[in-house]
């Protein structure tokens, strides 16, 4: 990157398949439904889906980040946590 | 046209005539392409087959005069097709007689896997009746036949040892001795019917020739082959020896009053193994040997069912008349579950459930009963009583309080049965699991959390998939813990199979919970096509959908299963019901159950369109497999005084019904369509009044049925609805004829016949003109016009893929060709028949043609067959209340027992059917070129068979009047005495004579002429 270039990935994470819903696959289905949850902030449920979405898709690092973002906050329970940690090292 | 190549090369036309084709290379040709019916063989194969390694120069242009020659001599360009650098012959399979062999034995060989003895034997011996030789006998020298003759020789034995160890397990010891002693000197190689003859001649009390036979095989192996007997031959020896108590002959079942002759046995296999619960199934089938009714009791998910299905094929393939599946699960309406046990068993009025059952040995598994536990268990109660023979068993969350009633609580699995279902379902999941021992502990803890409830294994197995074995562990905990506020105490176990289906639930998306929501509106289950037009919506649709109902059958929520090539999902009762709440938490249960009924009536809205045109065939396919949705949907607008959609189900579903021979049901839905309250638009009332009239008349309920019908055609006319004309029309003409009243009769088929002349010719009108001319020249009297016209109709409807229409068609060709003397052709026209009925579930008609043809083929000296045909249009005639149908099979049965020396069976026929035919009987059959005559002169095969015994038991007055009726009946029918009772009836006149002298005979004869049956011609003694 150069200057002032704007990285273009967290610009592309806003792109909702949700406003263009027709013919969206289902991975991108998922992958709205867990940014979704994250900004409502049932992060615990979002963890779980992601372990279902790698299972089916693999393992996808933006989704790793996403939950890392949403677990960014002060009062995230422990076993919130350790689920994610368990995700990370899910080797799917 | 058919082909036939299990002997010399034979082909016979649409018409039934001889095809000839000349010429060793064009038969052999002929012969390539039959035995890959509907498939391209490439001209290379074609040029090898027929030339070999050494073709001619220029072979290429020799092979397409010869496929030029061949479309000559078969009368048609079209059957012979260009296709894919090749030719194919553009038959259906069953054309060919080596395919509906192979379709055969494969059925058999199913109703054997089954357990169902009885039925495999049937069907193995209509397959080994398709033989006339040796398989393609005129190329036995060639190369290309050499592999197919080896695989069907090869097929046959196999076909026909199989089928002797089924007569073996019924208790046929005595009657398989010949056949097996031929299959042994002609292969005497082969260990199986060697060690069968063993077995029979064991049984027959001659074990000294069971050991002879054995001696002599172990010489013929040492000599040929330089072999020892196998295993099991040896180990049989030794049983021999020892007398073993194992080789004794099955306890044959008492037979029942002759109704089912074969096993009825529809407990369908299952798509996984059963983990566990060998000491229940032990203990149940020792239970059933003294009790008659067990309920399988427990909650959702313990294995209720999967268990009884079990303990069902293990015991009901010794009964008589096998097992049977009755789901309760589909019916919504308690008023359902007589029809719906009556629709498993065939039986066509419910309310003689009990009646047509009878004695029989019979087992009925009744699955999921608690929704409808108060008329299940009137019903048991009412079949158990009346039923002696029968078995129940039963599976509900709570018993159904019945007199005799075993209540046995289906536990959960215990420990090791536990994890080893967990293990099993989650390979088959695709998890890779290393089974140390930390991990078989969290598995066994996963399953002691689950509280070995199979369904809550199955779901948490499943999830394998996406979670390791300790993480399943610990969200379970984790929510076990929520639900019980974080104490140690054990979730109550009722809660516990909610709490992993909510579980699972959560770890759906958003899209999957909703397909998941939305399936579990069809009692039925789905095609994905259905799914597509219901479940879909604006996010959701096509391979998406397709992809989440996938996604479902791996977490184990849905389960797919193959039904006649189509893939179907459907739920368990459990998870369906748990959908159904989600559904209605949604709010998007009214949408979805209106969408589902929509749909079926979208299909039932196609009935006048499936009656003429090309989808008839898969129209009717889909209305038989989804009877459950039908039911359901029709409930559904019921409920919701929906008459459009009420109507448009019960009316288009209504001739189908017919055929099928389900009227009474038919006639149910019509009424409840016919009582909503809110108006239908006239065109659906219309097909609902054409429906109503049809099954009116069918029932003998004729008051309204001419309003109806005119009513309806009516309002087609003012709508120019030409198919909606057309089926109603079908009708409309039928009943004035079937009363007798032949000139309003003829008035209505002219009326028919200027509808179809008023519209542009296409195949089907071209068709339907012949017949309804066909139709004329019967009410004419003009019998040679209405054969041309029948013929030339069956085989434009032939042409255009019509099978109702085809096969009523041949039914009534199959009759001119009787009275032409060419049983063959009658024999072919019904077997045809009779397949396309049975291919369609159109039980309806299949009694009659059953027995037509068993009249055909005992006219042309196949006995053997005859009595099968006989016997199946019995059992089907019974269980349909066909009363004019059981006369015609008792009166086969009569014969033919009277032909085998079975003077005590031809009796019991006999008598029964002159009570039929005496008793309000029938005086008319229908689709007949002569129904009166028919009538008389089966009734006259009656009386001359009881002649026959009464002269053989000494009562020669009896027998003279007895057989003087006969010729009463047949002069007046205008038949002669026909083939197979010539003898018989010259023998019975001369011991009549002897026994009473020649004057006395004639004057009882005389008077048998001239009286009464029954009140003076006496044929009960």
């Amino acid at each position: 990157m150069q200057g002032n270039c704007v990285d273009s990935a967290a610009e592309q994470r806003a792109v909702s398949a949700s406003e263009q819903c027709h013919g969206m696959t289902r991975r991108q289905r998922q992958l709205d439904e867990l940014r979704d949850l994250c900004r409502c902030g049932a992060v615990a449920r979002a963890i779980d889906l992601a372990f279902e979405h790698f299972a089916d898709f693999g393992r996808d690092d933006d989704i790793v980040d996403l939950l890392a973002d949403a677990l960014e906050r002060p009062e995230a329970p422990e076993d919130v946590l350790r689920r994610f940690a368990e995700l990370c090292a899910s080797q799917r | 046209m058919r082909i036939a190549l299990l002997g010399e090369l034979e082909v016979r036309g649409h018409d039934k005539r001889d095809v000839v084709v000349t010429g060793a290379k064009q038969r052999a040709l002929l012969a390539v392409l039959a035995l890959h019916v509907g498939r391209a063989v490439t001209a290379d194969q074609l040029v090898d087959a027929l030339w070999g390694e050494d073709p001619p120069p220029a072979v290429r242009n020799g092979l397409q005069g010869l496929v030029s020659k061949l479309r000559r001599a078969l009368g048609s360009t079209g059957l012979v097709a260009m296709r894919g650098g090749g030719y194919a012959l553009e038959l259906p399979p069953e054309a060919i007689d080596v395919h509906r062999y192979e379709l055969l034995v494969a059925e058999g060989r199913a109703a054997a896997a089954g357990g169902n003895p009885a039925s495999a034997i049937a069907l193995l011996t209509e397959a080994d009746s398709l033989w006339r030789g040796d398989a393609l006998a005129e190329f036995s020298y060639e190369e290309f036949a050499s592999i197919a003759i080896a695989r069907l020789s090869e097929l046959r034995i196999a076909a026909v040892e199989e089928r002797l160890d089924m007569e073996l397990q019924l208790g046929r010891h005595q009657g398989v001795i010949g056949e097996l002693e031929v299959l042994v000197i002609a292969h005497p190689l082969r260990e199986r019917p060697r060690g069968l003859l063993m077995i029979a001649l064991y049984r027959n009390g001659r074990q000294a020739d069971a050991l002879r036979i054995y001696q002599e095989g172990r010489r013929v192996l040492g000599e040929e082959l330089g072999l020892e007997p196998g295993p099991e031959l040896r180990q049989l020896e030794a049983a021999i020896l020892a007398q073993d108590p194992s080789l004794d002959a099955p306890a044959v079942a008492r037979p029942g009053p002759a109704t089912w002759t074969q096993h009825h046995s529809t407990i369908p296999e299952s798509l996984t193994p059963l983990v566990g619960r060998d000491e229940e199934l032990r203990d149940l089938a020792r239970l059933f040997d003294d009790r008659r009714f067990i309920t399988l009791v427990g909650p959702g998910g313990v294995g209720k069912t999967r268990l009884a299905l079990e303990v069902a094929r293990a015991k009901s393939g010794a009964l008589t008349y096998g097992g049977c599946l009755v789901e309760l699960a589909p019916v919504g309406d308690p008023a359902g579950v007589r029809a719906v046990i009556a629709f498993a068993l065939d039986v066509a009025d419910p309310s003689r459930l009990a009646e047509m059952i009878g004695e029989r040995d019979l087992m009925i598994v009744l699955d999921n009963c608690e929704h409808v536990i108060t008329t299940a268990a009137e019903v048991a109660e009412d079949l158990l009583r009346r039923c002696p023979g029968l078995r129940l068993l039963a599976t509900s969350r709570e018993g159904l309080r019945v007199g005799g009633e075993t209540i046995w609580p289906v536990g959960p699995l215990a420990g090791d049965d536990a994890v080893q279902l967990f293990v099993a379902r989650a390979q088959a999941a695709g998890a890779r699991l290393e089974l140390s021992d930390d991990l078989l502990l969290a598995i066994s803890e996963i399953c002691a959390r689950l509280d070995g409830l199979p369904l809550a294994i199955e779901l948490a197995a499943a999830r394998t998939r996406a979670f390791p074995i300790q993480q399943i562990l610990s969200r379970l905990n984790d929510r076990f813990r929520l639900l019980t506020g974080g104490s140690r105490t054990a979730l109550p176990r009722h809660q516990t199979l909610r709490a992993v289906v909510d579980w699972s639930y959560e770890l759906l998306f958003d899209d999957e919970q909703r397909v998941f929501e939305r399936l579990s509106v069809f009692p039925g289950g789905c095609d994905l096509a259905t799914a597509q037009a219901v479940c879909a919506d604006e996010d959701l649709s096509g391979p998406g959908l397709e992809d989440v109902i996938h996604a479902l059958v791996d977490k184990s929520l849905v389960i797919a299963v193959r039904k006649a090539k189509e893939l179907r999902v459907m739920q368990l009762q459990t998870l369906a019901q748990y959908g159904r709440e989600k559904l209605a938490e949604r709010g998007d249960s009214a949408r979805i159950r209106d969408a589902m009924a929509a749909h079926y009536a979208r299909l039932c809205a196609g009935s006048a369109a499936a009656y003429i045109g090309d989808q008839q065939r898969a129209w009717l396919t889909a209305v038989d497999q989804e009877q459950d949705n039908l039911r359901g949907a029709l409930e559904w607008a019921v409920a919701n005084d929906d008459a459009e959609t009420a109507l448009t189900i019960a009316g288009g579903a209504s001739w189908p019904h017919w055929l099928a021979g389900t009227m009474i049901e038919g006639k149910r839905w019509l009424d409840d369509a016919f009582a909503c309250g809110r108006e239908a638009s006239e065109t659906t009332r219309a097909l609902a009044l054409t429906g109503r009239a049809l099954i009116d008349f069918q029932l003998g309920a004729t008051e309204r049925v001419d309003a109806d019908l005119e009513a309806a055609l009516a309002i087609f006319r003012h709508h120019d609805m030409v198919a909606s004309m057309a089926l109603t029309y079908s009708f409309y003409a039928e009943v004035a004829a079937a009363r007798g009243d032949t000139d309003e009769a003829r008035k209505r088929r002219l009326e028919v016949l200027a509808f179809y002349m008023a519209l542009p010719d296409d195949p089907f009108l071209i068709a339907a003109r012949a017949y309804s001319q066909a139709k004329l020249g019967m009410l004419d009297g003009d019998l040679a016009h209405a054969e041309r016209c029948y013929r030339e109709a069956a085989d434009g409807f032939s042409r255009i893929d019509r099978p109702v229409m085809r096969s009523m068609c041949l039914g009534m060709v199959a009759d001119f060709d009787e009275r032409n003397g060419d049983y063959r052709a009658a024999i072919m026209g019904l077997e045809e028949a009779v397949e396309t009925n049975n291919a369609l579930g159109l039980r309806g008609f299949m009694g009659a043609l059953l027995a037509r043809l068993g009249w055909a083929l005992l006219q042309d000296g196949n006995t053997g067959r005859a009595e099968l045909m006989y016997q199946r249009a019995e059992g089907l005639a019974r269980r349909l209340n066909n009363a004019p149908v059981v006369f015609l099979a008792l009166t086969g049965l009569a014969a033919l027992h009277r032909l085998d020396g079975r003077n005590g069976d031809a009796a019991t026929a006999g008598i029964e059917a002159l009570e039929l035919y005496l008793v309000g009987g029938p005086r008319r059959l229908a689709n007949r070129v002569d129904p009166r005559a028919d009538v008389l002169t089966a009734a006259a095969v009656c009386c001359a068979v009881l002649g026959n015994v009464a002269a053989e038991g000494g009562r020669g007055e009896q027998a003279a009047q007895l057989l003087g009726h006969a010729e009463h009946l047949r002069n007046d029918a205008g038949a002669p005495v026909p083939t197979f009772q010539r003898d018989d009836l010259d023998r019975a006149r001369d011991a009549a004579v002897t026994l009473v002298g020649h004057d006395e005979f004639l004057a009882a004869f005389e008077r048998g002429r001239r009286g009464q049956l029954g009140d003076d011609v006496a044929f009960i003694s």
